[in-house]
Order: structure tokens, then C-alpha cells, then sequence
């Protein structure tokens, strides 16, 4: 966002009550004749004409803010899709709102979880059968060993490390299946953040009409101060001002559009001179 | 026992749906929302439903209140696994005739204990 398009509250503020003193100052003399002739319609309608002025510069800067605020949503668009490698570019240039990129964050994660959850559904059955295996082994062993009549002390010691082994690898198979069991219940993540994502899908959602209707409101009211300012404006706003002020979109006609997606918002603010 | 699962993520139903398995239920059926749950309850024999609470469509207290009112599903056990975890909430879904109430995130465990806490009461009652 360009520096000169900024413009903070005090200093609009300050800008209008400065616009207010000065036309009231022009136009002193012509009050002070209409009040004195007692020609009140005419120093009513000056008295208007000096209030609006100093609100014009108001409504101008609600419009400057909205139509800054629209700049950065959609310049935020804009760059994620011009950094991005070719590989994912076409991708990325689906996503062409905030909406869109946050479920774009639902599917990866999904995808994700699911990918975690096959391998968990593949590993899982491997830990129950080496744990079933070795322990019917251990079984066949210990009978097996016992059957043995005649067993010397090196087979002795064999018998009990191969007893221990077959124990231990029943023991860590079912260690195995309890971690799957946790990484199983871990993709729950997915659905949780995908619930606050949601809302706040909801929420960008809900700013975005606002926005549309606040630009609605100040172009109406410009319509009613008058586009004819008298109010200063910087030279390059006042360019692009008088620009759009020819726009096709301030005709009664393209108002009852209904506002439906991001291009018709672009549209709208573009045609309505923000 | 016949099982449908409810929920709007894919991810949540299929790790209920495991969990289940480990316990030893594989008859299970699901569905995305109320809406879709209704007629397949309605229409199939279940013998336990486990949803959540917020879906787009028909939300999972809704389902609940629905079931309660059918004459076929009003005896259904229905265990809702949520992130709901406001006592209001678990309050509204007790007094519209739940039979077990899990905060997600949940663990095996607790769903374990919750489901046969569930099927241990029926077997009381019967």
C-alpha cells in the first residue's frame, strides 16, 4: 500500500474541520449579506453547502480507507501467486481469495491425515501379528523345551534367551500398536483446526460484504455531497478520482447488481472511483 | 451391532471408525450431517449412533431431537463426540435424551469407556 494513500483518522479529522473554517471563511461575507437581507433560504442552502464540504473529505477518506483495505486484500492474493514456483503455480492460481486459501489449508491437512492413517492402517495389522505370532511361538517353545528330556547348560541358556526374545517382541508389538493408536487419534487435529478455520472462513466472508457495503454507503454519500469537491485532494488520488468519477458503475443500472464474488467486488469498487 | 458414525470431517468418522474396529465393531455405516444420518437411521437397523455436533445442514442436537422424536429411533443409544464443550451445550444435549457426551480431542480410552458404559446400561435396563 503506497505510503500517500494512507491517511490517518486524526489528520482526516483535521482535514475536515480545516475545510469547514476556510469555506466558512470564503463564504462569510455572502452569509453575513443573505442573514442581514433575511433571505433565509439562500443562507440555509450556503450553510448546507458549507457543512457538506467539510464532510466530503470524510466520505472521501472512508472511501480512500475501503478502497485501501480492498488494495491489500486482494495485493495479498497477488503476491503469494506471483512467489510461487511453478510447480504449485497452477494450483495457487485456483486460489484466488482468502476462502479459498484456507481450504486449501483444510484439504492439505486432510490429505495429510489421511495419508498418516493409512500407514497406519497398514502398520497396525503388522504389530497384531507379530504379537499374536510370538507369543503362540513362546507357547510351542516352552512345550517343545519341556518335552526335551535331556538339556545341557549351553542349550539352557539358549532356551531362555529365545523364551525372553519371543516375550520382549510380543511386549514391543504391542508397544507398536499402542503409538499407532495415538498417531490414529492425533489426525483429530485435522478435523479441529478445520472447524476454527471454518469460522474464520465465515468471518472473512462477513468482512467482505461489510466492505461492500461500506463502499456502497460512501459512494452514496458522495453522491449526495457531490463529486464537484471542493475539498484538496493529493494530486494522485485527485487523478484517479476524477478517473473514476466517469465510471459506468455509478449509474442506477449496474447498482442492482447483486455483489456474489471477489470479481464482482473488484467491479464494484473500481466503477464506484475508491 | 450396527454402528453409524456422523460427522462432517472425513478425518474424525475414519478415526472413529478404527478405534471401533479395535474394539471389535466392523459393522459401521457414516454420515456427513444430520440431514444425510436421518433416513439412513430411519431406514436401516442401527444399533448405535455416535455424531457430532456441528455440521452444516442438520446439526448433530437436531439429529438427536429428531431421533428422540421418531417412534422407531427413540430408544437409540446416541453418543455425541464433540468439540462443543460449553456446560450449556452439555446440559441441552442431556436434556434432549443423549446417552454419552465426548469433548473432543478424546481419547481411545475415553470413547472406550463412554461406549461401554453406554452398552453396559442398555444391557441393565433390558
Amino acid at each position: 500500500m503506497p505510503q500517500s494513500k494512507e491517511f490517518t483518522q486524526n489528520e482526516s479529522a483535521d482535514h475536515a474541520a480545516e475545510t469547514f473554517i476556510s469555506a466558512l471563511r470564503d463564504h462569510r461575507c455572502e452569509l453575513m449579506k443573505n442573514l442581514e437581507g433575511n433571505d433565509l433560504a439562500s443562507a440555509s442552502d450556503l450553510i448546507r453547502q458549507i457543512y457538506l464540504s467539510s464532510n466530503e473529505t470524510v466520505y472521501h477518506e472512508v472511501g480512500r480507507l475501503t478502497r485501501a483495505l480492498h488494495d491489500a486484500l486482494r495485493d495479498f492474493n497477488l503476491d503469494l501467486g506471483l512467489d510461487a514456483s511453478t510447480e504449485v503455480e497452477n494450483e495457487l492460481s485456483e486460489m484466488v481469495d482468502a476462502r479459498s486459501r484456507l481450504n486449501y489449508v483444510i484439504t492439505m491437512t486432510e490429505n495429510a491425515a489421511n495419508k498418516t492413517m493409512d500407514r497406519v492402517d497398514e502398520a497396525a495389522p503388522l504389530a497384531q501379528s507379530i504379537m499374536d505370532d510370538s507369543l503362540a511361538l513362546k507357547e510351542e517353545w516352552r512345550a517343545f523345551v519341556s518335552a526335551e528330556s535331556k538339556i545341557n547348560e549351553a542349550h539352557e541358556a539358549l532356551f531362555h534367551r529365545v523364551d525372553a526374545h519371543l516375550s520382549a517382541v510380543a511386549k514391543s508389538s504391542q508397544g507398536v500398536h499402542s503409538c499407532l493408536t495415538d498417531i490414529l487419534m492425533e489426525q483429530g487435529y485435522q478435523d479441529l483446526s478445520g472447524q476454527v478455520i471454518k469460522r474464520v472462513i465465515e468471518l472473512v466472508s462477513d468482512v467482505e460484504r461489510s466492505l461492500v457495503r461500506l463502499v456502497k454507503i460512501a459512494s452514496n454519500l458522495e453522491a449526495v455531497a457531490g463529486m464537484q469537491s471542493h475539498v484538496a485532494v493529493r494530486p494522485e488520488m485527485n487523478e484517479k478520482q476524477r478517473i473514476k468519477a466517469e465510471g459506468p458503475l455509478v449509474s442506477s443500472a449496474s447498482r442492482k447488481h447483486i455483489v456474489s464474488g471477489q470479481d464482482d467486488v473488484d467491479d464494484l469498487l473500481s466503477s464506484l472511483g475508491f | 451391532m450396527k454402528i453409524l458414525i456422523v460427522d462432517d470431517f472425513s478425518t474424525m468418522r475414519r478415526i472413529i471408525k478404527n478405534l471401533l474396529r479395535d474394539l471389535g465393531f466392523t459393522n459401521t455405516s457414516e454420515a456427513d450431517d444430520g440431514t444425510t444420518a436421518l433416513p439412513l437411521l430411519e431406514k436401516g437397523n442401527f444399533d448405535f449412533l455416535i455424531t457430532d455436533w456441528n455440521m452444516p445442514g442438520m446439526t448433530g442436537l437436531e439429529l438427536l431431537v429428531a431421533c428422540r422424536a421418531s417412534t422407531k429411533l427413540k430408544t437409540l443409544p446416541v453418543l455425541m463426540v464433540t468439540a462443543e464443550a460449553k456446560r450449556d451445550q452439555i446440559i441441552a444435549a442431556a436434556q434432549a435424551g443423549v446417552s454419552g457426551y465426548v469433548v473432543k480431542p478424546f481419547t481411545a480410552a475415553a470413547l472406550q469407556d463412554k461406549i461401554t458404559k453406554i452398552f453396559e446400561r442398555i444391557e441393565a435396563t433390558n
